[in-house]
């Protein structure tokens, strides 16, 4: 299976973090509490897509709020497929990282 | 500072790993055996250059052939803003991935 | 206030809607409003705009990386390049961009102003069914101050109209009730309003927030306030059924309804409306034909004709209406012309031109055109200069179309940059605008995608037209030759380059000759001997019918003072009788003779206190007790026409039963605008009664005079408050319109010459550029500074003296025409052209000179090294 790439792993866990709240504003918000970077919309929404076409990812619209002024949402959920990518990044990082701990980071 | 990418982030590991022994062929050996990756040499070279450009590493020229007319190895070595690179890289990951055991798959 | 608060910028937003994907499946709106929202709540509406804003342009970006992937790398490339470049050429970037931007900005506000002008009363639901009657005059030679057309009616007419023929679906009368004075408690306004019939409202849409169309203008003494109006008088009261006072009249009026402020873009502006038949109240005369100071409306079926139907009308008037109306031919205009093609006398409408309109839009498009085709031809001019890195990006691999690509693509953006400066040029100027035009024009972006879209093309075609020169020609290069510096002089464009100097200059210069014509006629008009003097005069209007004994008092109290050197007072103004009746009289020969005479009712002093000068007779006396009922004075000109050797003594009737015997002569003097011939024109005293009070005054002291008039005033206990206004002031009012022409040649052969200086600079520029080298060799050969300067202008002014030829005859024909809309008028003396053609060389030389000083004060050895 592909790879993914660093944002596509952040924003698939902020999805699946957010569980039913995922859509553009809290995934930027999630995303820019961990990485401490700011990511602007269009990288967002290009990233979904590719997620999306690669099918990681499936949106449904939520129901209007009914609260005055309630606004139309995508939410984003994670496909069986995109769980499948998670959790493998998961494990890459674990072998790879496995036998280091950073207190390790000195010139050798 | 902008994160490194994950293809990046696994050079620099193997570089780091390798020590003094870092070059196109040994590297490409342990990304190969760390993550299960192959790397082209193109993609690999390219990344090096860049990774070079952004000053994680430095190229060594180590020393010819014993060939006639052979070329020297270059050699990678990290640098200091490679190996906070790493370490940002590593905080990130656990930031991320914190208090979640094993991802499940329901 | 809420709404605005939500909505960060509809530019914006239009801008995010048109990233289709964004907007459509990811919901880039919602989600960058909802952040604007808590954004305007943490840090503040201004901070958030700027996210806002940021946000949307960055979109554009990933947007673009979206759709073009990997080619949008070029893209950035591209967009590196062409801000490295101008970077460069600060200067000459920012010479090429203002120049363009200013143009457009001037083609923006003119088309603005132009589409208001032409939006006039098309608010209305029944507009295009709604017409207004107007009266020809059959006769010739009794033309009214020069025209023949006359808006007024009979109040008899329009229920006539409307009894008679199947055709009309609805008429309405309309008078205007100017200036009036409202009174509520003790506030006092005067406003401007008209007198209407009940189906006024039901014919025209002007919404009512309060009463019911029905019922609003049935009854007497009703009165319909604008929102605004009723703002002013009763705060946030409430109007309705509430009564005011209007002017000196017995009745008060009762509120019975208030109406949205009538729209800027309305023939009629009014801020209350009176029932029509309140007049019947008030013992007017509605069932005579001969009445006519009303305006009538009639509302046609849908699909009429209303030319079929005007004959239809003059059937039925040769029949019905009495012989004196008879004269008359009755036609229909339709509403949407009332503004723009208004030639009537006693129009009530607001009236433009449509000529002006021409006009405006004709220079508009003038302008724009020089701006574009000053930045192509700077910007072709410039790029040749280019070859050299056009030459490296070849050698490095660039392909041809690659370049062609890099050259439209930054001449595009440049334009495009041009455009959004233009049109924040715009938005700063608006205000300026406003004021000079004494109106507000709605500027709504959004809500013109026609023009958004015209400009855009306008745009586009300037930039791709003016990259085209170096994409096409420099790019077919062969690097090594352009490295080595064969690529040979820009021959090819210099003749279009000279043209197009000549071209704009020669409108410069015609706009030039335009606003010093004017600016002469003017001035020629302020200092025509108007055969009585207007100095010093204060006037104050007498809106009071009645005046009886107090004017005389008034009259004695103030001539005591010493700083007053005369009183008098008189129907009409001297500086516009336009009271006229027709006489028939017969002349020596025994024929009979009909003319139109304009006459005045005036006071004794009249005469004295303006200096007219008599030429024949006695002015009036109080020696003689008979002048007030018979004397009549007449002008040259009467005399004249009544065709009397010796006109004094003689009688004649200049109403229907009276009987004036003339006592005396005088001079023509002009009592009409200067469009104007001097007609007959007739001062008697009988009927007598004061419309304005003149006060000629002392040069010392002008304030405290005119407080001691007012005293006097105020003391008389009379109704209308105190105004007052100096003669020449009101003279030079009645040029207004033309003094408001003058200023907008002005502005325009400003711009035109500016706009024509910046692209000679940028060529004058370009043109020492390319001779670096000669100026070296010659300089090295012993030419001075001035030499050079010399051979360098000598090119360009040859160019600029050519406009002169070209632009001479059309300013003299335009000019021509303009002039002999005045009966009295200066003549085109050459010096005019001379100075135009003299302040264009001026302007030209400044430019080039500049750069040609700048060229040959160089280094020769800097200049050599190339070789």
């Amino acid at each position: 299976m592909a790879r993914l790439s660093r944002n596509e792993e952040i924003i698939l866990l902020s999805i699946w973090k957010l569980d039913d709240n995922a859509y553009g504003v809290t995934i930027r918000k999630s995303f820019m509490e961990m990485t401490r970077q700011i990511l602007h919309y269009g990288s967002l929404y290009n990233t979904l897509e590719l997620l999306t076409r690669k099918g990681f990812v499936t949106c449904r619209e939520s129901r209007p709020e009914s609260r005055k002024g309630g606004r139309r949402k995508k939410l984003y959920y994670l496909t069986p497929t995109g769980r499948k990518a998670l959790k493998e990044a998961q494990s890459v990082y674990r072998s790879v990282w496995g036998t280091v701990s950073d207190l390790e980071f000195k010139r050798k | 500072m902008k994160e490194i990418s994950k293809a990046e982030e696994m050079v620099l590991l193997a570089i780091w790993r390798l020590a003094n022994e870092a070059y196109g062929v040994s590297i490409r050996r342990q990304i190969r055996k760390d993550a299960g990756k192959d790397y082209t040499y193109g993609t690999l070279y390219g990344l090096l250059r860049q990774m070079d450009h952004k000053g994680y590493i430095k190229k060594i020229k180590g020393e010819p052939l014993p060939k006639k007319g052979g070329r020297s190895k270059t050699y990678f070595k990290i640098t200091p803003s490679g190996i906070r690179a790493l370490k940002d890289a590593v905080a990130l990951h656990k930031r991320i991935w914190k208090d979640i055991n094993e991802f499940s798959l329901d | 206030m809420e709404n605005r608060e939500k909505i960060p910028s509809r530019a914006a937003l239009w801008i995010l809607g048109k990233l289709t994907v964004y907007s459509d499946r990811y919901f880039i709106k919602e989600d960058l409003e909802e952040e604007y929202i808590t954004l305007c709540q943490s840090e503040g509406r201004s901070k958030a705009r700027h996210w806002f804003w940021r946000q949307t342009l960055l979109a554009v970006g990933y947007y673009v990386n979206y759709r073009f992937g990997w080619r949008s790398f070029m893209l950035k490339n591209y967009l590196k390049t062409t801000f490295r470049h101008m970077k460069r050429n600060k200067v000459y970037s920012f010479i090429n961009i203002a120049g363009l931007a200013v143009g457009l900005s001037c083609f923006v506000l003119i088309l603005l102003f132009v589409r208001f002008e032409l939006s006039f009363d098309n608010f209305h639901e029944n507009g295009n069914q709604i017409y207004r009657f107007y009266k020809k005059r059959e006769v010739a030679g009794l033309s009214y101050m020069g025209n023949s057309y006359f808006m007024t009616t009979p109040a008899i007419l329009a229920p006539t109209l409307k009894e008679t023929f199947p055709e009309v679906v609805n008429t309405t009368r309309l008078n205007k009730a100017e200036n009036m004075l409202l009174t509520y408690k003790g506030k006092q306004l005067y406003e401007d309003g008209i007198c209407a019939d009940k189906e006024f409202l039901k014919m025209f849409t002007f919404p009512l927030v309060r009463g019911s169309k029905a019922d609003a203008l049935t009854e007497s003494y009703s009165i319909v306030l604008t929102e605004s109006l009723a703002q002013k008088i009763f705060g946030s009261g409430d109007p309705l059924g509430k009564s005011l006072r209007i002017s000196a009249q017995e009745n008060d009026y009762k509120i019975t309804g208030i109406i949205k402020d009538v729209p800027a873009n309305s023939h009629l502006r009014f801020s209350f409306m009176i029932s029509f038949i309140s007049q019947k109240a008030r013992n007017r005369n509605f069932d005579d034909w001969y009445k006519n100071s009303y305006f009538t409306y009639v509302q046609l079926q849908e699909g009429t004709d209303y030319r079929e139907f005007e004959k239809k009308i003059a059937v039925f008037l040769d029949r019905y209406a009495p012989k004196r109306f008879a004269h008359y031919t009755g036609q229909l205009q339709p509403l949407g012309r009332a503004h723009l093609y208004s030639f009537f006398n006693f129009d009530p409408a607001v009236t433009g031109d449509i000529k002006n309109i021409y006009l405006y839009s004709a220079i508009a498009f003038i302008i724009l055109l020089i701006a574009c085709v000053n930045y192509m031809n700077l910007s072709t001019a410039r790029s040749s200069q280019r070859a050299k890195e056009v030459g490296m990006r070849k050698v490095v691999g660039a392909s041809r179309r690659e370049i062609i690509r890099q050259f439209l693509g930054e001449s595009t953006l440049t334009a495009f940059l041009a455009l959004i400066l233009g049109l924040f040029l715009v938005k700063t100027a608006l205000p300026l605008f406003h004021s000079f035009l004494g109106q507000t024009i709605p500027f709504d972006l959004s809500e013109s995608p026609f023009l958004i879209f015209t400009l855009l093309i306008v745009i586009l075609f300037v930039g791709l037209f003016s990259g085209s020169y170096p994409a096409l020609f420099l790019s077919a290069f062969r690097p090594v030759q352009i490295l080595k510096g064969k690529t040979g002089r820009a021959k090819k464009g210099a003749g279009l380059r000279n043209g197009l100097v000549t071209f704009q200059f020669s409108i410069s210069i015609i706009l030039i000759v335009c606003t010093i014509v004017v600016y002469s006629q003017l001035q020629f008009i302020r200092h025509k001997d108007p055969g009585y003097n207007r100095e010093h005069v204060v006037v104050v209007p007498l809106r009071e019918v009645r005046m009886g004994k107090k004017l005389e008092v008034i009259k004695n109290i103030l001539n005591k003072n010493p700083n007053v050197l005369g009183v008098s007072a008189s129907s009409h103004l001297p500086i516009h009788i336009g009271n006229r009746n027709t006489i028939t009289v017969l002349n020596s020969e025994g024929e009979e003779v009909k003319i139109s005479m304009y006459y005045a009712l005036v006071d004794f002093d009249f005469i004295d206190i303006f200096d007219i000068k008599l030429k024949a007779g006695r002015n009036f006396s109080r020696d003689f007790g008979t002048d007030p009922e018979n004397a009549i004075i007449i002008n040259e000109t009467a005399a004249e026409r009544l065709g009397w050797d010796d006109p004094l003594g003689k009688s004649f009737s200049i109403r229907n039963d009276w009987d004036q015997k003339i006592i005396g002569v005088v001079k023509d003097f002009h009592f009409q605008s200067y469009h104007l011939d001097i007609e007959p024109m007739a001062l008697l005293m009988k009927g007598f009664w004061a419309s304005y009070l003149y006060v000629k005054i002392r040069a010392t002291d002008i304030p405290g005079t005119i407080a001691h008039i007012q005293k006097v005033y105020d003391e008389h206990k009379i109704h209308h408050a105190f105004d007052y206004y100096f003669l020449d002031d009101a003279f030079n009012r009645v040029y207004q319109a033309e003094q408001k022409f003058g200023t907008t040649f002005r502005i325009f052969s400003f711009l035109a010459v500016f706009i024509s200086a910046l692209g000679l600079f940028g060529l004058a520029s370009f043109s020492s550029e390319q001779k670096t080298k000669e100026i070296g060799i010659r300089k090295v050969l012993g030419a001075s500074v001035f030499n050079i300067t010399f051979l360098l202008s000598r090119q360009f002014t040859r160019w600029v003296l050519i406009a002169n030829l070209i632009s001479w005859p059309i300013a003299y024909y335009v000019m021509n025409r303009w002039l002999q809309s005045f009966a009295y008028r200066t003549s085109l003396q050459v010096w005019i052209f001379a100075l135009a053609a003299g302040l264009a060389l001026l302007v030209a030389l400044a430019t080039i000179g500049y750069q040609s000083i700048k060229a040959a004060t160089a280094n020769p050895v800097d200049s050599l090294r190339y070789e």
